[in-house]
Order: C-alpha cells, then sequence, then structure tokens
C-alpha cells in the first residue's frame, strides 16, 4: 500500500480523523501489515502486548474465552489501550475470516503525542469520548440489575403471599428482554392466582350430597330387621344398667 | 356411673383407631379408670398403637366370645407403658391377630349378645369409669349393638372420602336407637379446606355437631402407628384439639 493511501486509511480511522496529514505521514511510515487466517488469534488475553492494530479488511471477534462480547470490522481499532499503556491484554483477539491489519507499535505513536501536543489531544478526547460512553453503558447496565433485582423480589413476595402486580410495572415497560420477562412474570402470577381463588371456592364448598330417598331405604333395611327391634326395644334398658357399678361391689 | 363411649366411621381409614388410642390416653391422665374393646375383629389394630407384646398376649376377645375364657382375661393393663402417677388406668381388650381366628370370625360370626354382657362385665370387675369402643367400619350387628348401648357416639369421617351417603345412614340409625349424644369429628381435613366452612357444611347435612375439624398433619403420618400421638406431641394443635374433644364427652 502507498503512502498516500495509508494516509487516507489513517483518516478513515476515528483516532486520526483530525491529525494533519504531515503528522499522519510520520505515523505511515511506521504501519506494519499483518495477516492473520480465519480462526487464527491476533492475541490472547493475558498476553502482553504494547501495540495497537486496525482492520484494513476483514473482521475479527473481540472475545473472553468461548464468550463473544463484540465483532469489528474494517476501520476499527483494537489493543489501543496497551499501546498507550502497557498493561496484559484484557481480552482475546481472533479472525473471523481472512484479514489484514495494520500493526503500530507503542514507540511511534507516543513520539508522534510528545512532538505535537494537538496529537495527544485529539487521541485524549476520543479516549475520553469512549469513557463517557462507558459510564452511560454502566448506568444503564446498573437500572438493569437493579429492575432485574425487582422481578427476583416479586418472585419472594408471591411465595410469602405479599405480591403486588404494580411492582413490576416499571419493569415491564422496558422493550428488552427483561421486560418481556416481567410481563409474563405478572400474567402467570395472575393466572395462577385467579386459579387458586377458584379452587378456595371449590373445596371451600364442601359439597355434601345425600341421596334422601335411597337413605330412608338404607335406612330402613336396617331398622325393620328383627336384630335391630330387638336392639331398640332392649337399648334403654341396656344403657340404665352398666351405670350401676358403683352400686354392684365387684366380684372380680 | 360409668360411660360407655363408641367411636365408628363408616369406612376405614378415618383415623379411628388413632383418636380411640388418644382419647383414653387423655381421659387415663385425668385419672379415670379406661377399657378400651376393639371390636373391629376384622381387620384389629389397636394394639399396635399401643404397642402390645403380641407374644404375651393369651387371650383376645376372640376367645371370649368362643367361651374360652372371661372377658377379663383378655383385658391388658397398659398403664405402666403410658402415663402414671394419678391414679388413671387403660385397660386394652384387644381382637386377635391370628389369621385363622380372624377367618373363623368372617365364617362363622359369634353370639353379639355376649359382647353385650362382656362389656357390662368388664366395667364392673375393672371397675372401668369409662369404656371406648373401637367399632368396625360399617353397620353390623356388633357396630348396632354397641351404638345401642353407648352414652355418646363419635363418629369420624373424612372430607375427602366421598361416603357422605353411609354416614347419613349411620347417623339416621344411631338416632332411632336413642343415642344420648352423639358428635362427630372430621378428620386428615387436607388444608385446601376451611375449618370453619367444613364444620358448618358437616352440621348442616346432618345435624349433629362437629366437635373438632382436625388438620391433616405431617407429624401424625409420620408416627404412624409407631405410637400416642398426644403422649409424643402434648402442645400440638392437634392434640389440644383432641383434649377438648375428651372433655366434652365424659360427664364427671
Amino acid at each position: 500500500m502507498s503512502t498516500s493511501d495509508r494516509i487516507i486509511f489513517l483518516k478513515s480511522v476515528n483516532l486520526f480523523t483530525d491529525i494533519p496529514d504531515l503528522y499522519l505521514a510520520e505515523l505511515s511510515d511506521r504501519l506494519e501489515e499483518v495477516e492473520v487466517r480465519a480462526g487464527e488469534t491476533v492475541f490472547e488475553k493475558g498476553d502482553s502486548g504494547s501495540c495497537m492494530y486496525m482492520i484494513i479488511e476483514g473482521r475479527v471477534r473481540v472475545h473472553d474465552g468461548e464468550r463473544t462480547l463484540n465483532d469489528l470490522l474494517k476501520r476499527d481499532v483494537f489493543g489501543e489501550m496497551a499501546a498507550l499503556d502497557p498493561e496484559l491484554r484484557s481480552l482475546s483477539i481472533t479472525a473471523m475470516e481472512p484479514t489484514r491489519l495494520f500493526r503500530l507499535d507503542r514507540e511511534p505513536l507516543v513520539g508522534l503525542m510528545a512532538d505535537h501536543t494537538e496529537v495527544a489531544l485529539q487521541i485524549i478526547h476520543i479516549l475520553s469520548q469512549r469513557l463517557r460512553a462507558r459510564v452511560v453503558d454502566m448506568a444503564e447496565d446498573y437500572k438493569y440489575m437493579r429492575q432485574f433485582a425487582r422481578v427476583t423480589a416479586a418472585a419472594v413476595a408471591v411465595e410469602a403471599g405479599i405480591y403486588e402486580p404494580e411492582s413490576l410495572d416499571e419493569v415491564a415497560a422496558r422493550t428488552d428482554e427483561l421486560g418481556q420477562l416481567a410481563r409474563v412474570f405478572q400474567r402467570m402470577v395472575g393466572e395462577v392466582y385467579n386459579r387458586e381463588q377458584r379452587l378456595k371456592q371449590e373445596v371451600s364448598e364442601l359439597r355434601i350430597e345425600i341421596d334422601e330417598v335411597k337413605k330412608a331405604r338404607q335406612v330402613a333395611e336396617i331398622t325393620e330387621t328383627q336384630y335391630f327391634q330387638d336392639l331398640k326395644n332392649k337399648a334403654f334398658r341396656l344403657r340404665a344398667s352398666h351405670g350401676d357399678r358403683d352400686q354392684e361391689p365387684s366380684d372380680g | 356411673m360409668a360411660e360407655i363411649i363408641s367411636v365408628h366411621s363408616f369406612r376405614g381409614g378415618t383415623g379411628k383407631s388413632n383418636t380411640v388410642a388418644n382419647l383414653s390416653v387423655i381421659l387415663a391422665a385425668r385419672g379415670l379408670r379406661i377399657g378400651v374393646v376393639d371390636t373391629d375383629m376384622q381387620s384389629p389394630g389397636i394394639h399396635v398403637l399401643f404397642a402390645l407384646d403380641e407374644a404375651a398376649t393369651k387371650y383376645s376377645l376372640n376367645d371370649y366370645l368362643w367361651g374360652k375364657c372371661e372377658i377379663r382375661q383378655a383385658a391388658y393393663d397398659l398403664t405402666p407403658k403410658l402415663e402414671k402417677g394419678n391414679g388413671g388406668r387403660i385397660f386394652l381388650i384387644p381382637s386377635s391377630i391370628k389369621m385363622g381366628e380372624i377367618a373363623r370370625v368372617l365364617r362363622e360370626g359369634y353370639d353379639v349378645g355376649l359382647l353385650n354382657d362382656g362389656f357390662h362385665r368388664l366395667i364392673k370387675d375393672l371397675s372401668l369409669d369409662v369404656l371406648l369402643i373401637d367399632t368396625h367400619p360399617g353397620l353390623n350387628e356388633e357396630t348396632l349393638l354397641s351404638i345401642a348401648i353407648s352414652d355418646a357416639l363419635v363418629i369420624i369421617l373424612r372430607p375427602d372420602h366421598q361416603d357422605y351417603q353411609g354416614i347419613g345412614v349411620t347417623v339416621e340409625v344411631a338416632r332411632k336407637l336413642d343415642v344420648p349424644r352423639m358428635v362427630m369429628i372430621v378428620n386428615k381435613t387436607p388444608q385446601v379446606f376451611d375449618p370453619d366452612e367444613v364444620k358448618r357444611r358437616v352440621e348442616q347435612a346432618y345435624g349433629c355437631p362437629v366437635v373438632a375439624v382436625l388438620p391433616h398433619s405431617d407429624e401424625m403420618m409420620a408416627l404412624a402407628s409407631g405410637g400416642i400421638f398426644v403422649l409424643r406431641y402434648p402442645d400440638h394443635p392437634i392434640a389440644v384439639a383432641l383434649k377438648r374433644v375428651a372433655a366434652g364427652l365424659v360427664v364427671e
């Protein structure tokens, strides 16, 4: 790639957009072109490194082990933090397709920033913007977590019998998956509650059904026997007779 | 004056024998002399609750009815196994658990009149205050006799057993035998039922006072036939309710 092509490319990368061509020309000589195959790792989390990369073409995956955090495409930058402040790599980068990269080492980048204050300010400006966006993300994450906790609190409340559906209205208004979870939860609890109420009504109405005609016949079948008639005639006397133990001394 | 109390259920599985055993222990704890007769000769069970040593059981109710012994000889003093020191006593007259003798009861029956003589003999010989009769489910002749000579009849039912018709017949027949006091215990009530509502409905259906609506109890299930509930859990709500029932049954 010619120097002018490299300068044009650098200007398309947002970290360098507002830096004068003159300085970019200095940098462009220090870029090293790297090619990676699909599936090849550029660096891994925990590696030491002091260079940054820009994607000329292709696509890479930013990941932490199996978990993918982001995909980066043409003109995206990665590894710039290590270039400015050498530390171990915080995430891994793997090419998802044949990818061409420019590598820029720490030394020329820092040199350029030391020589030209406006370059340093521009880079700080870009990094500050990213940091601000991250703070907004974190606030959003915090709100998400708080609302998620509302759903779990609601589950506990259901168990304790003190659940109030309104407690989830705010979460249910979200348009994302958490909002959907809250809406499904509200609906299901409502259904269970209604079912329970119906069941309660049913069981409290313990139905004791007695067929009186059949009962009269069944009673007659017993009471019309000779045995029963004799028993009934004797019942009073039988009861009276066992009350006399105090009168008759025990003979045992 | 001795009092005869029959405990009956239209069907098995209501906790009848368990109730008899617990009532006898409660009454004995009040210093009364209690006789417990197991007339459920086709499926005897109460001896297990009292942990009666089968090997030491020479005579049973069956032997008395077949003229092999005096009724006193089939009475076993359980007092040493239970609580003591207040003058109360419990005598158990078990039914035979020998398969041959159970078969003979089914095949040949016995002179029901002898049962009546035996009850009165027992009251006299053992100076009993209360004779508790654990009846056979259904309405056969010995059950009718037990009801006829009883001063009080306790009918036990379960709200989840659909034997309302049979209970209705029992209540009606008992009325015709002029039982002075007839009460009901609703036992093993599942939690889904409202006890007050159950009491109201049962009283309305049978015109008979419900003296306790006892909940289904995991503790009682766990204890099963392994002992006397009120001795193991004297402060349990079921034990408290049974004590109230016992107080209402015996006129002192």
